[in-house]
């Protein structure tokens, strides 16, 4: 029920908003779970395991219970915590975990069952029959499982990420964060201010008390402008922190349009930060634990300190008689602010003995509650006091076992708290990250005044740290009250009492753990679920080790904790891979001929990130091996066009350029003339090939090597390496020119007539001889043109500017078509360079030798080269090593499939009897038969032999005969004449 | 004799405004410089005396006029905005990539903002200046950003990556226009 008087809401912003089907009302300020309290919706949601019917518990981020799902135009979002969801209006969220009805759910007979259910119930029942396994128990489970659903339809919500730096990242906005932004900003560093609120405050927001004679959330606010209009100060509202990393790094989730009714085209969801500071001060407050008690899960039942959030900081009380329970000072607060605020307190239950009232309401001392009743929502609780049970009505009870500091992020790169038993909690590691210091709440620092004094401390330290001179000034009074606790986790006796309530672990489960001898926490962890999902046990864990710590005779501190990791609240998947869906996923290099090509319809292929033509179909073509058999054809009898752009272009200049390649390749280039182009292979450290290509003399020491696409890369890194490790002493220098050359191969017996038809001096066999380059003009572009074929035909590659790729495209088309040709795609480039035996990086995978692809004789035995030594170990050569072969079917036209193995015609096709595999293979209209690549064991050896090809994933087997990689031209006489 | 037409590296795709930042394509001479060995005295001298320009230290961007010397990496500087004095062949090799870049200039008064949301560079106006120029990610990409003014930077990446550069910055324009205009 709304409070009137109290609260920090707009009551004159009306929000209409839909849960479970029925409408209700909030207003501006409000979060679902407050409106919900205020419309007096007590049960929420349904636990996971016991689908027991269950209220909400907190007012934070740490909330077990209360998670919905939220539903805006089309998408869905499960496992929101309604308590940190602001409402907007029109806002639609479902209850989760509950069917047919949150009020009657089916599976809450696994409430009855519970004694067959308990911890590790799953690793014995499920062992047997074996044959249930998979067809009864995983289904049934799998159904069971799981908090919320997604929605299966695309998602079209937008994410983003982005980047900030900061001199000092303060991570928290209560009332230590707000100081040391406030000292750290004044002593001129840049700041970046982040709290998980809609509003800076923290805690003052949530409770009543003065900071600086004034009220505290009003003291906060006015901070808050103070540092927003610093233009040194960043403050990211609605940002959670959500771990610590490397180097100063942190992730930190912004809430930007998931609150708003209507958010604006290009608005994300969320953005995720990656921050980067010099220093950090954590001031992330403290969480609010249970005490253990009987049926303590019932709607109603909730955190002292959330029960007053609900009533300072929105104007609501969780019901109409509230009783508190707790054992320390902090548990009082709860009563004086609800009597204060005219609710009717009919307990105040503190386990310690001779505290007193603070107001007019009555004080049970030394006292515990032992048991409550109601089914969906809190109706009695039962208290026993010097021995004698009493019952007293209510419909809410804060429950406040202390305070545990928020050290998570201490502990996000293995630090691991450290045990107060002062405060009964565990306290941050020292220097646990480097470069963070830790103030306030999340310090053990419990009072206000002692907040405000650390939080500026930490921010002076850390001006001085970064060189800056901290500015002094007076702080303001505040609440510097002691917190007196005494530790006090488990009521115990009979019935069961919860610790992790999203995860349904009981003080039993705990005990039947170590009983087991699961006595490590880890273990007890994950024998029992306590601490998983999404509230990672914010509120459980240290009452989960307590009880651990009791039922194996350990004190706390022995007993440890478990790991805190991140993140230290749920993030979206897409949130974290933002911007990478659709376009987003990756580059796309399209060629300068792409849009040619497209208007041509040629569908395209993805090699690498490059975009190129797999064929260009023309009228009556129904499949793209009627296309492909014509472009090969074409390119055979008249000529071809084709964009070969992606091939890796590096150019090499420098006096030693020549000492360079050398090294690089294995044959020689010394020798290599002016104006001349010379095929080159290229290994690896190892031995193994790494590439191949073409590399061009242009002038004196002036050179142009390509690469194949697809190492291109790898290459330049390869050189880059090379010289700066290997050969620093060497004078070249080299850069990739692959984008700013638009190369186009002209290929066929029509070649030379189509590039004189262009070229503004005619080419002849003489000044163009076969691996011949030069310098050419076409009107006003200067470019290359190299005499090098890919296809086994008489055939050039010419290069212009990129600028003038799309142009020079569609000339050499328009040409080509003129003398019977066109262009050609990468379907019909792969049969081409089959036909001629010719290598991709199908062949050279980065496993083979030059030996093995029969290209041994050109590891140059007069100079040394990069490889050379590790090609000729043992192993890498000689019979036992599996030889580029060809292959053809016995039986015309069977099919011969790449990544298939060969057997020997008897052999059983197991992995013992392996003799090869299969690397390329295609249709032949030039031959009229299926060929194919393969690796095979000695197989040059072996040619002419009939082997057995089998296909394990389809079945396949076809016989093959072995024959040379050469299916077409083996003389080469195409090429050269 | 054939006329060969140019196309611009992003086609149509630009300029493009969305809330106050601006993107346009610059077409531009594009030299990458790289001295040969104990030579940089000599290039630097060339530098100064045929084309007025200093040489650029790492992540330093010097201009004179419509003419740039900006770091590029450990090993080269770029020319941009003139063709290079042909007296640098002597002492250093020169490549022409002009063609191999797309360059495009974004500016406005969120300009750091949106380029805060496509690479991990600190933006900050005290730590990214005028005349600086450094190399990282831009999204998925490779790319080289000078600041030539307090709003005005200048994104170069890969030719063939064109369309790609203009999706990911239109996309990070649209975020934080919409920031803009939340209620």
């Amino acid at each position: 029920m709304r409070v009137s008087g109290k609260g920090l809401i707009n009551r004159e912003t009306v929000l209409n908003f839909k849960f479970n089907g029925q409408l209700f009302q909030g207003f501006a300020g409000d979060t679902l779970a407050s409106a919900l309290l205020a419309n007096d919706q007590r049960l929420v949601a349904r636990s996971f395991k016991y689908h027991r019917p269950r209220g909400i518990m907190t007012a934070g981020s740490e909330e077990p219970n209360a998670l919905v799902t939220i539903y805006r135009s089309g998408s869905q979002e499960p496992n929101t915590r309604a308590t940190v969801q602001p409402l907007y209006e029109g806002l639609v969220a479902q209850p989760q975990n509950a069917w047919p009805s949150l009020k009657f759910d089916a599976l809450g007979v696994n409430d009855l069952l519970s004694p067959f259910l308990a911890a590790g119930f799953y690793y014995k029942t499920f062992m047997w029959p074996r044959a249930f396994w998979e067809r009864v128990y995983e289904p049934f489970i799998r159904h069971a499982a799981g908090l919320g659903a997604l929605a299966a339809a695309y998602d079209h919500d937008l994410y983003e990420k982005a980047y900030a730096h900061c001199d000092v990242l303060i991570i928290g906005a209560g009332p230590s964060g707000l100081m040391a932004a406030l000292a750290a900003a004044r002593a001129g560093l840049d700041v970046i201010l982040a709290d998980e609120n809609d509003r800076v405050g923290g805690r003052l927001l949530s409770e009543v008390e003065e900071v600086g004679s004034v009220a505290g959330h009003i003291w906060a606010e006015g901070i808050g402008a103070e540092l927003v209009g610093l233009a040194n100060v960043k403050v990211m509202t609605n940002s959670t922190v959500t771990g610590a990393y490397d180097q100063g790094t942190y992730g930190a989730l912004e809430r930007v349009g998931h609150h708003l009714h209507a958010a604006p085209k290009g608005l994300p969801l969320e953005t995720f930060w990656r921050i980067t500071a010099k220093r950090t001060i954590l001031c992330a407050g403290a969480l609010e634990r249970q005490i253990a008690f009987k049926d303590n899960d019932r709607p109603g039942i909730m955190t002292a300190s959330g029960m007053r959030s609900y009533l300072n900081r929105y104007g609501v009380s969780p019901g109409q008689k509230i009783a508190i329970f707790g054992n320390n000072s902090d548990a009082h607060r709860t009563a004086r602010d609800f009597s204060n605020a005219g609710v009717d307190v009919v307990a105040m239950i503190d386990s310690r003995s001779g505290v007193l009232a603070q107001g007019d309401y009555p004080v049970y001392a030394g006292t515990h509650v032992v048991g409550t009743s109601g089914r969906l929502g809190l109706r009695s609780i039962t208290i026993r006091q010097d021995g004698e049970l009493n019952t007293i009505k209510c419909d809410a009870l804060g429950v406040s076992g202390g305070w545990n500091p928020s050290v998570h992020l201490t502990c996000h790169m293995n630090g691991r708290p450290v045990w107060d038993a002062g405060l009964a909690s565990f306290l941050p590691q020292e220097d646990a990250i480097p470069g963070m210091s830790v103030a306030g709440a999340a310090a053990g620092t419990m009072s206000t005044a002692g907040a405000l004094a650390q939080g500026y401390e930490m921010a002076q330290s850390a001006a001085k740290d970064l060189g800056k001179r901290p500015r002094a000034f007076d702080l303001p009074s505040a609440e510097d009250a002691p917190y007196e606790i005494e530790p006090f986790w488990d009521v115990g006796g009979k019935g069961r009492a919860w610790l992790d309530f999203q995860n349904d672990v009981t003080t039993k489960d705990v005990k039947q753990a170590a009983q087991e001898n699961f006595r490590s926490v880890e273990h007890m962890k994950r024998y029992t679920t306590q601490g998983m999902a999404t509230d990672q046990g914010k509120n459980s864990n240290v009452t989960a080790l307590a009880v651990l710590a009791d039922a194996t005779g350990r004190g706390i501190p022995e007993t440890g904790t478990t790991t805190f990791r991140p993140p230290y609240v749920p993030v979206a998947m897409a949130a974290l891979g933002a911007g990478g869906h659709g376009k987003g996923f990756a580059p796309e290099r399209l060629l300068t001929s792409d849009a040619a090509t497209r208007a041509l319809n040629a569908p395209m292929i993805e090699t690498g990130l490059w975009y190129r033509p797999s064929y260009f179909p023309q009228a009556g073509e129904t499949h793209w091996r009627q296309s492909c058999d014509r472009e090969v054809t074409m390119v055979r009898n008249t000529v071809g066009v084709c964009d070969v752009s992606t091939l890796g272009k590096i150019d090499i200049q420098g006096p030693d350029a020549v000492t360079f390649l050398d090294l690089l390749y294995t044959n020689s280039f010394a020798s290599l003339k002016l104006r001349r182009v010379r095929y080159g292979l290229m290994l690896r450290e190892d031995g193994h090939v790494m590439d191949d290509g073409t590399c061009a003399r242009l002038g004196e020491s002036h050179y142009l090597m390509t690469t194949t696409t697809a190492a291109a890369g790898q290459v330049m890194r390869h050189m880059d390496f090379v010289h700066q490790a290997l050969r620093p002493d060497l004078d070249v220098s080299f850069t990739s020119v692959t984008e700013h050359w638009a190369q186009f191969a002209v290929a066929g017996p029509q070649a030379r007539t189509l590039l004189n038809g262009i070229l503004d001096s005619k080419i002849s066999d003489k000044n163009m001889p076969y691996m011949g380059c030069a310098a050419v003009q076409l009107g006003a572009v200067s470019g290359r043109l190299f005499r090098i074929s890919f296809s086994g035909e008489h055939a050039y590659e010419l290069a212009v500017p990129a600028s003038y790729g799309d142009s020079l495209f569609r000339l050499l088309c328009d040409h080509a078509y003129a003398l019977g040709g066109g262009p050609y795609g990468m379907e019909a480039l792969n049969v081409l360079r089959l036909e001629k035996g010719f290598i991709t990086h199908a062949e050279i995978h980065g496993r083979t030798t030059a030996f093995d692809i029969g290209m041994a004789r050109m590891i140059s035995d007069k100079k040394d080269c990069i490889g050379k030594t590790m090609a000729a170990r043992p192993g890498l050569i000689g019979v036992e090593r599996d030889q580029l072969v060809g292959l053809r079917p016995v039986v015309e036209l069977e099919k011969i499939i790449p990544g298939a193995h060969l057997f020997e015609l008897d052999a059983v096709p197991i992995r013992e009897n392996d003799q090869g595999y299969v690397t390329s293979m295609c249709y032949s209209p030039t031959v009229e038969s299926v060929i194919a690549q393969a690796f095979l064991r000695d197989g040059r050896n072996r040619i002419g032999e009939i082997v057995k090809m089998v296909e394990h994933l389809s079945g396949s087997t076809t016989l093959c005969l072995v024959c040379t990689t050469v299916f077409f031209d083996p003389e080469g006489g195409r090429l050269r004449g | 004799m054939v006329d060969l037409y140019a196309t611009a590296a992003a086609a149509t795709a630009l300029p493009l405004k969305i809330g106050t930042v601006y993107v346009e394509e610059v077409k531009t001479p594009l030299f990458l410089v790289a001295p040969f060995g104990k030579k940089l005295k000599q290039v630097a001298a060339v530098l100064g005396i045929q084309m007025g320009l200093e040489w650029p230290t790492a992540h330093v961007m010097k201009r004179t006029g419509v003419a740039y010397a900006l770091w590029f990496d450990h090993a080269h500087i770029a020319l941009m905005g003139v063709e290079p004095s042909a007296k640098l062949l002597q002492y250093a090799a020169v490549t022409d990539v002009s063609d191999g870049w797309c360059i495009v200039d974004i500016s406005g008064p969120e300009v750091r903002d949106v380029l805060a949301r496509v690479t991990p560079l600190d933006m900050r106006s005290k730590s990214f200046k005028t005349g600086m120029t450094q190399r990282s990610m831009l999204m998925h990409m490779q790319a080289s950003i000078s600041c030539l003014g307090k709003s005005h930077f200048r994104v170069m990446v890969f030719r063939s990556m064109a369309l790609t550069v203009v999706h990911d910055l239109a996309v990070a324009m649209e975020s934080v226009a919409a920031r803009t205009q939340k209620v």
